[in-house]
């Protein structure tokens, strides 16, 4: 049944202390991103020589880099790059993803194959493995190009999704009756299976948000990211070459990455458990 | 067809339709065989009429109505629509063969053949308002707009039965028979000629069934509609078809008149589900006929006369000559024992 | 299940031949002349006209790009990966060099994880509800949350730097080279300890998610409730009807998931100064060893292509009610 009760959805999301717990942790992260100017305490690219790799302190929550600048400052910045790749790289997969996973389900003969193989060829990639072969060949890395990168790397799932989701309602009277009055491909595509397919694909989107961000930090950490953007995976690997003696410079960092993935992870279940979605 | 200088009180003319499913196997895909949901089907609606097909599942009868609206390709034959007519304003599809019409060709069509839908639930979108899903026919011809599409959606809405107020609600705060009179509403908000309904009424409580049936006769002689009325329910169609055909495995084996076929049957398929049809006083109800086993595969349809294997009256001939539907005064039937049997009717029909 | 099959490796074509087709695409969008990488990466060369004309001629850029393709394919179908640009030597032969130590990886970070987590996520699905059941997926969630980079991050800052329990990268010794083979062993296992784990935290994560979910699935089907209603105990139920009929999932659903496996083994030879293949990959790309990062490439795709072909044949095979078509 493709009904789906609205108020009882949200019942069910935040009926559940757990997911209650992811969706306030994203909420926070999202507004420390927005509020980074105002939250953060020091200008974040500001070099402090007189003050290296000091400890926490009332002046430096997170202590400093070995650039003297303020990690917590850093860390508050970092928040708006991490969820600025993450929502623009999945919304680049959803685009592609979703145009192509509709058109293979809904012209099930003639495209559905060719999404296939095009979906199989790029699933053979490791999804890493691409991304750093992509990065490394395009010499301008700015943030919007390794967004466009990452979501490009990450269509395929979210194809495969929609596709099996138009495939499930294409079966469905509904649109039968689209036809029979009517309406075009693009008007049964957008009105009629586009609206009762969303359910998995917020879903997946919520999941490849996170994904975005660890294949952000996953870019930035192995030197493949922008060296201009002030990033979470760059500032771990910074980090770690002063761990021994400044180990907040890598601790908190890495915090970031993983307090945002675990709240989009958390939350990203639970709405699939409330839209009782099956992937 | 017996009669071709009359034409024009037809508003439907199939002759000899087949659909053929391919059955697909092994590395390539090949297709090593078809179901013959569809195998040489001939018929005619008149105006105004409405003709019954009747047949348990598998028969093949929805694949007709959704070949009728287009929605599968048909494998052979031909669907003639409005045959008498050869040029009508607005639309280019009178007279002219809509077996394999163009998109645009089909998009007219539609707005003069439209159907009913079986499951009441699966056939409104769940994310569209009422009033969004009853005038969508219009809004995507380009026929009305806003408020000149509302002014039409109460209209409908109100000579389907629904109260107006409710147009704006979702199809889930609706009943089984509501949702049902949604459909309708939408089927004939473009002001169709012909309405191909599709067991409208079987996944409804009882009650409500009749209600719904008294709505389409009465829609019926309001708009001056012809219907294709499919079920596999003879008791359903006795009070509402002018003419009933039986389906068997893809095939029609006996057409005629409703008083006739009940009177009269001449096909001993028609016989067996005459007898078992539900009739309001069962003690003057006739000896069930009860048919042996199961509907055989249109994958493989025996030989012969398909019904043979669960005839009663089955002979050699059966077995291996496939009768031709024929007959007089529009009674045709198929079976090469026809004038011979003399078959159960349906006892107190008239009463 | 022949014909099953062939048509299975009959599919696995296309999908290499557009893989390397987007490597192939990839490298040539390089900016820069590759003849320019390859004298960087030589400093020592003698640069003048005539030998870069001679350069190009010995790496066929002066012919049109689809015959490059050509040329590159049919050498990588006779299995001759080429020269690396940095060190001349056979690329077969540096990766040779490199395998041991990501297969070493993989293999001891997954001996222990595949069997524990499906342990966990087997206990959690007969429990749902329960605290183990809690547990176990708060902990798979975390660990599916958290970048094997960081993982190892942290298993090095607490591990190395304040507990100085195990070394903190690379996979031996130098002090190690002349002594004895046990001791060498040893000293190997003691490397091997951290990078194995950082290695299978995501796959465990997975993989006890992947378990409970199946197994909770199996558990609802008529033929357990069948099997329960007959009187069977809980264990027998378990062992002969659920449990095996969930691992033909879990175990596909593993071998899918080495795409993702092999991307935390790059982060984690990286991390750990591992002499592998993954760390090799990322030298290669930062000195921009093209033949070098072509062939990782493909050697990567072709270990995925095949184990997703095991997993569809483990999971016909292993399930008779699928048919091979």
């Amino acid at each position: 049944m493709a009904t789906v009760k609205h108020r009882s959805v949200w019942k069910r999301l935040f009926s559940n202390r757990m997911s209650l717990f992811g969706f306030y942790l994203t909420l926070g992260i999202v507004l420390v991103g927005v509020f980074a100017p105002i939250i953060a305490t020091h200008d974040p690219n500001n070099m402090m020589f007189d003050s290296v790799l000091e400890n926490p302190s009332f002046e430096y929550w997170f202590g400093t880099d070995s650039l003297g600048r303020d990690v917590f400052s850093r860390i508050v910045w970092g928040a708006r790059t991490s969820l600025y790749v993450g929502i623009v790289a999945t919304g680049v997969a959803a685009i592609i993803g979703v145009t192509f996973g509709c058109l293979a389900g809904y012209f099930e003969r003639s495209f559905g194959p060719v999404f296939m193989r095009l979906a199989d060829i790029q699933l053979s990639i490791p999804n890493l493995v691409l991304l750093i072969v992509a990065a490394a060949v395009i010499g301008n890395r700015s943030l919007e190009i390794i967004a466009l990168i990452i979501g490009i790397t990450m269509w395929p799932s979210m194809g495969r999704v929609a596709r099996s989701k138009v495939l499930d309602l294409k079966t469905q009277d509904f649109i039968d009756a689209a036809r029979m009055s009517g309406a075009s491909h693009l008007r049964i595509i957008s009105r009629h299976i586009l609206p009762n397919g969303l359910g998995p694909i917020i879903v997946i989107a919520t999941l490849d948000i996170g994904a975005a961000i660890v294949a952000e930090a996953g870019l930035s950490f192995l030197g493949l990211g922008d060296p201009r953007a002030i990033s979470w995976g760059q500032m771990v690997t910074k980090g770690i070459e002063d761990m021994t003696y400044a180990p907040w410079s890598v601790v908190f960092p890495g915090m970031g990455i993983f307090l945002t993935v675990w709240g989009l992870n958390i939350f990203g279940d639970a709405l699939r458990d409330a839209l009782d979605v099956e992937m | 067809m017996e009669n071709s200088s009359n034409t024009d009180d037809f508003i439907l003319r199939v002759n000899n339709l087949k659909k053929y499913f391919p059955v697909r196997r092994g590395i390539l895909q090949r297709v090593i065989n078809h179901v013959r949901a569809v195998d040489g089907v001939s018929f005619d609606i008149k105006r105004r009429e409405t003709l019954s097909l009747v047949g348990e599942s598998g028969s093949g009868k929805s694949t007709v109505g959704r070949l009728l609206a287009r929605l599968d390709d048909s494998t052979e034959g031909s669907i003639v629509f409005n045959p008498g007519v050869n040029d009508v304003p607005g639309y280019s599809v009178g007279g002219s063969d809509i077996t394999h019409s163009d998109p645009s060709t089909t998009k007219a069509l539609r707005r003069k053949i439209q159907l009913i839908f079986q499951d009441p639930y699966s056939s409104l979108n769940p994310r569209m308002k009422t009033a969004e899903i009853i005038g969508e026919p219009l809004f995507v011809n380009g026929i009305a707009r806003g408020r000149v599409l509302y002014d039409k959606v109460r209209e409908y809405m109100s000579s389907v039965g629904l109260r107006e107020d409710q147009m704006f609600n979702y199809p889930h705060e609706f009943s089984g028979g509501q949702r049902q009179r949604i459909g309708i509403a939408r089927a004939l908000i473009i002001e169709p000629e012909l309405i191909v309904a599709d067991e409208p009424v079987s996944a409804l409580d009882s009650s409500v069934q009749a209600q719904v049936l008294n709505l389409l006769q009465d829609l019926q002689k309001q708009y001056g509609l012809s219907f294709l009325f499919i079920s596999h329910d003879l008791s359903v169609v006795k009070h509402i078809s002018d003419r009933i055909a039986v389906m068997y495995l893809g095939r029609i084996v006996e057409i005629a008149e409703t008083d006739e076929l009940f009177t009269n049957p001449k096909h001993p398929y028609t016989e067996a589900l005459i007898s078992v049809a539900p009739v309001p006083n069962p003690n003057i109800r006739g000896k069930p006929v009860i048919l042996q086993g199961d509907v055989p595969s249109p994958i493989d349809p025996p030989g012969g006369c398909a019904f043979h294997p669960r005839c009663r009256y089955a002979a050699e001939k059966c077995k291996t000559e496939t009768p031709e539907l024929q007959g007089e005064n529009g009674h045709q039937v198929a079976c090469h024992f026809s004038e011979e049997l003399h078959l159960q009717a349906l006892e107190g029909f008239h009463t | 299940m022949i014909s099953y099959l062939i048509r299975r490796l009959a599919l696995a074509v296309p999908t290499f031949i557009g893989i390397t087709i987007i490597v192939f695409g990839l490298m040539h969008m390089a900016p820069g002349n590759i003849v320019d990488f390859y004298m960087a990466a030589n400093s020592e060369a003698i640069v003048d006209a005539e030998r870069i004309r001679q350069l190009e001629e010995e790496i066929g850029v002066n012919k049109p790009i689809y015959v490059q393709y050509a040329k590159w394919l049919g050498r990588v179908l006779v299995l001759d990966l080429g020269v690396s640009f940095e060190t001349h030597r056979a690329i077969s032969t540096e990766l040779y060099d490199r395998l041991g130590a990501t297969v070493s990886l993989f293999f001891f970070g997954h001996i222990i994880g595949w069997p524990l987590s499906i342990a966990i996520g087997v206990l959690s699905a007969m429990k749902p509800n329960s605290w183990i059941d809690h547990l176990g997926r708060s902990v798979a969630l975390i660990g599916l949350s958290m970048p094997a980079f960081w993982i190892g991050a942290m298993l090095i800052l607490v591990f190395s730097v304040e507990l100085g329990m195990f070394p903190s990268g690379g996979s031996v010794s130098s002090s190690m080279s002349d002594s004895s083979t046990l001791g060498y062993l040893l000293d190997k296992g003691w490397h091997l300890v951290l990078p194995a784990i950082t290695v299978t935290v995501r796959t465990m994560a997975i993989t006890m998610r992947v378990a409970r979910a199946e197994l909770l699935e199996v558990l609802r089907k008529d033929y357990i409730v069948t099997a329960r209603s007959k009187g069977l105990t809980e264990t027998v139920v378990l062992v002969k009807h659920a449990l095996r009929n969930s691992l033909i999932s879990v175990i596909t659903l593993i071998a899918l998931s080495m795409g993702s496996i092999l991307s935390g083994a790059i982060m984690t030879e990286t991390i750990f100064s591992w002499p592998g293949v993954g760390r090799y990959l990322v030298h290669a790309v930062n000195v921009r060893d093209y033949p070098v990062v072509m062939a990782i490439t493909l050697l990567v795709s072709i270990i995925v292509i095949f184990s997703n072909l095991l997993a569809d044949i483990c999971y016909t095979w292993l399930n008779p009610r699928i048919r091979y078509n």
